[in-house]
């Protein structure tokens, strides 16, 4: 299904071009907001990913790096 | 004031921001009310009158304040920053559409009635050597308005916030985050563009620049600021911007580095405050303060 | 700010530090009635902070606890650099209390009985018998397991370009893992649109741990230790791009490939129909047997392929809704591929609404669905060609929703304590991939955690 991947990512970006307004330095704060940030709690974030990778077999997406476990 | 003056803060109570907003445009209008040269009954304009008299004028501790900044923004840009050099735009029209530029006569004329040498100052006693002259504060008393004016809503309990007046901008205080205000720089050359954005968490950075009142005549442009040695418009940097813990002090390194014009640069390492500059050719330059 | 006597001798001393000019110019300005300095831009203080939670997880029917306590550092200088230490320590349990090792409690199933077993256990029953070290009755044993990770990482902004460096170490009583990533963001657009790249790589061994605090390590009859060395690479490309004032979305790709024993030390799996017959004692020799295993000729050790290539793709959509006191909207989606076989979608929606007296209150939802791996079975009808054996419950087929609430409070500006709830419910009707499972994995957990932050 690679296809669909490369198809998806693709259109995101096509996308990115057309339907943005240009925020200028001081229109953000709004988006500076704590609840704005991609990853609002950074530690709970971690946890919630590491239960989900030890009971899942999904992994990616988020980032790259972090360590293995035996996840048993 | 002459600009467009935008208050920014985050505080208390709506209540509060109220009455800490009305304080500081009272204050604001209390500077505006003794320094304006518009006002024929400001303190100031009433200095140039009285100031050509053999006994001269007593001035208070604010004035005596002013005049002992201007002189030293006089001494530290080799006299290029002179406050008794606003006689000089009665020579230059840089408003309307002036086709042709000044004779040389007009200027002479008005050159003899520009210097800081020809003046008294022994505080508190201030006197002019020369009669028509004229002390203009336009450098100063807005970048003194936005000191006062964070000085007062700090006393007020806000903490958070910004005051622009006119583009001279001074932070009361970081986002109520902690988070720095994100100030943008326009590109002379290029309108509506930004040069950069830089993140301030104290402080105030200011502009000084040629791009926006100009006067065109055969093609070529001459900035609003003029060298009160010669009467002629500086040239050399199309702007400069600068950041330092006071607007007043930033205001006058803006000031000063564009009047130096090429020299600018130079001046402006030698003052150690963070500076961005484009020249008129259009080459960016910046100074990056050494960390202590 | 400044306050007349001891404030102005600070300023003095502050005037010296500064270039002479800078000095001459401050003292005027300062000697003007009513100016005040702010605090100076030099060289920003030091931020400092530090995040501690403590979570504790149970499973359903006491399969499995896990109490962890996660710590993290970051500290700041200038405006450019970073440094973060984070620590997890795990304690890892059957039970209810994973703290308790004398407890005997479930664990995470070992392998399923197939037909024909002379255990008088029926067909696809599970058995818990994942016995790791320690006294234990019969077959029966818990998980005690405690796995400490600590890593450190270090960015640096230069401009638009910031650069990062993390790397660390994860050690249980059956892994050890070390680990290393660099990762760079580069901003454009007036910092609208952010490009970012990472690369990680990781070099794990792992072996059954068969007592001792993992010092002793099972193996497989044929006298081979169970377990190996697994390397892992891992890139990242992504692009952030801010919609407007109040939106912005994000797309990564990923894509890892790890290599070695990626098989799981601890189970087995039941396979009919077996060459030679059945009965009792080790008759097994068409596939490979872990000793603790081997009283059933149907059982095979845990063997999947020596490698796997995983690629997964990321969007996620952040919306600020001013009205409504500027909450904001989280949602996620990622779809999964890997050369297993195996697929899998993640819908995530988060909504984070900051309330009144500092608080915050965060409620969300996930659901989870997962295609099996091409070669997972609860349990073989037959040998398989591949020798690949897995009854491993993570490489079914199953559907898993979730959700939670957290929150949390600034009891001072400096100062965030915090509270949260996560349910999750796996089974294996919910999902919609098709593939294989079986009801007798379904499970559900809870996690109840606190937190603390504090910056200074």
């Amino acid at each position: 299904m690679r296809w669909l991947q490369i198809v998806l990512f693709g259109l995101l970006s096509l996308g990115f071009g057309g339907c943005t307004t240009p925020v200028k330095p001081w229109e953000r704060g709004l988006l500076a907001k704590p609840q704005m940030a991609l990853t609002p709690d950074g530690q709970h974030f971690n946890l919630m990913q590491h239960t989900y990778l030890s009971k899942e077999t999904s992994t990616g997406g988020y980032g790259v790096g972090g360590g293995g476990c035996g996840c048993n | 004031m002459g600009s467009p003056c935008h208050l920014s803060l985050f505080g208390g109570s709506f209540e509060e921001l109220e009455r800490a907003a009305t304080t500081v445009l009272e204050e604001v209008e209390r500077i505006e009310q003794r320094y304006s040269r518009y006002r024929q009954d400001s303190v100031l304009s009433d200095l140039n009158r009285k100031a050509f008299t053999p006994q001269g004028v007593v001035v208070d501790d604010e004035m005596a304040g002013l005049l002992d900044y201007a002189n030293t923004c006089y001494e530290e840009s080799d006299g290029l920053f002179d406050v008794t050099s606003g006689l000089l735009r009665r020579a230059w029209n840089f408003s309307g559409q002036a086709v042709t530029l000044p004779p040389q006569s007009t200027i002479d004329q008005l050159l003899k009635r520009v210097g800081w040498g020809k003046v008294i100052w022994d505080r508190p006693l201030f006197r002019f050597k020369v009669s028509d002259m004229e002390l203009d504060f336009g450098g100063i008393a807005k970048e003194f308005a936005a000191d006062r004016a964070v000085h007062t809503l700090v006393r007020h309990g806000i903490h958070s916030g910004v005051v622009n007046f006119g583009g001279d901008l001074r932070v009361i205080g970081p986002r109520p985050d902690g988070s720095p205000w994100e100030v943008g720089i326009y590109h002379p050359h290029h309108a509506g563009e930004l040069l950069a954005t830089l993140p301030l968490h104290q402080g105030a950075v200011t502009t000084s620049g040629s791009y926006e009142r100009y006067l065109e005549v055969a093609g070529k442009r001459y900035s609003h600021l003029l060298n009160p040695k010669t009467g002629w418009p500086v040239r050399g940097l199309a702007s400069v911007s600068v950041v330092a813990p006071l607007a007043l002090i930033a205001g006058s390194a803006s000031t000063i580095a564009m009047l130096k014009g090429k020299g600018g640069p130079q001046w402006l390492k030698s003052m150690g405050l963070p500076a961005l500059w484009v020249t008129d050719a259009g080459k960016v330059g910046e100074f990056k303060r050494p960390p202590l | 700010m400044a306050s007349a006597g001891g404030g102005v001798a600070v300023i003095k001393q502050k005037a010296q530090r500064r270039a002479p000019r800078l000095a001459a110019f401050t003292a005027a300005a300062l000697a003007i009635p009513g100016m005040s300095e702010a605090e100076g831009i030099d060289l920003k203080p030091e931020n400092f902070g530090i995040d501690s939670a403590y979570s504790n997880y149970q499973e359903s029917h006491g399969r499995m606890s896990v109490m962890a306590i996660q710590s993290d550092a970051a500290a700041q200088w200038a405006d450019d650099l970073n440094f973060k230490v984070n620590t997890v320590l795990d304690y890892i349990g059957g039970g209810s209390d994973p703290m308790n090792q004398s407890l005997v409690g479930g664990a995470s199933p070992v392998f399923y009985w197939g037909k024909g077993n002379t255990y008088g256990k029926k067909t696809g029953e599970l058995e818990y018998s994942q016995a790791t070290h320690g006294a234990y009755k019969g077959l029966k044993g818990g998980i005690f397991d405690q796995r400490l990770s600590v890593s450190g990482q270090l960015s640096k902004k230069f401009d638009d370009l910031t650069l990062g460096l993390n790397g660390g170490n994860s050690t249980e009583w059956d892994y050890v893992s070390n680990f290393f990533n660099l990762d760079g963001t580069y901003d454009l657009n007036g910092k609208n649109t952010t490009l970012s790249t990472g690369f990680g790589y990781a070099s794990d061994t792992v072996w059954a741990d068969g007592g001792d605090q993992g010092q002793i390590h099972q193996t497989y009859t044929n006298g081979k230790e169970i377990g190996g060395n697994k390397n892992t690479y891992q890139a990242l490309l992504g692009l952030t791009q801010i919609i407007d004032r109040t939106s912005l979305l994000q797309a990564n790709v990923t894509v890892s490939n790890s290599s070695g024993f990626l098989s799981d030390p601890y189970k087995s799996a039941w396979v009919n129909n077996i060459p030679g017959g059945g009965g009792f004692g080790p008759q097994n020799t068409f596939c490979t047997q872990s000793v603790r295993f081997s009283f059933s000729p149907n059982l095979c050790a845990d063997t999947r392929p020596g490698t796997r290539t995983q690629e997964a793709v990321l969007v996620r959509y952040v919306k600020d809704f001013e009205e409504l006191n500027q909450a904001a909207l989280h949602l996620d989606y990622r779809f999964y591929s890997d050369s297993w076989n195996v697929q899998s979608h993640t819908f995530e929606a988060n909504w984070v609404q900051p309330l009144p007296y500092e608080m915050i209150l965060s409620p969300h939802v996930r659901y989870y669905t997962q295609r099996s791996s091409f070669f997972y079975q609860g349990v073989y009808d037959n040998p398989t060609a591949n020798g690949f054996y897995s009854s491993d419950y993570r490489l079914a087929s199953f559907g898993a929703i979730a959700g939670g609430v957290s929150l949390n409070k600034a009891i001072i500006p400096n100062f965030n304590v915090g509270a949260g709830i996560e349910l999750y419910d796996r089974s294996q009707g919910s999902g919609f991939m098709g593939g294989t499972g079986s009801a007798a994995d379904n499970y559900s957990f809870t996690i109840y955690s606190v937190n603390v932050n504090l910056k200074l």
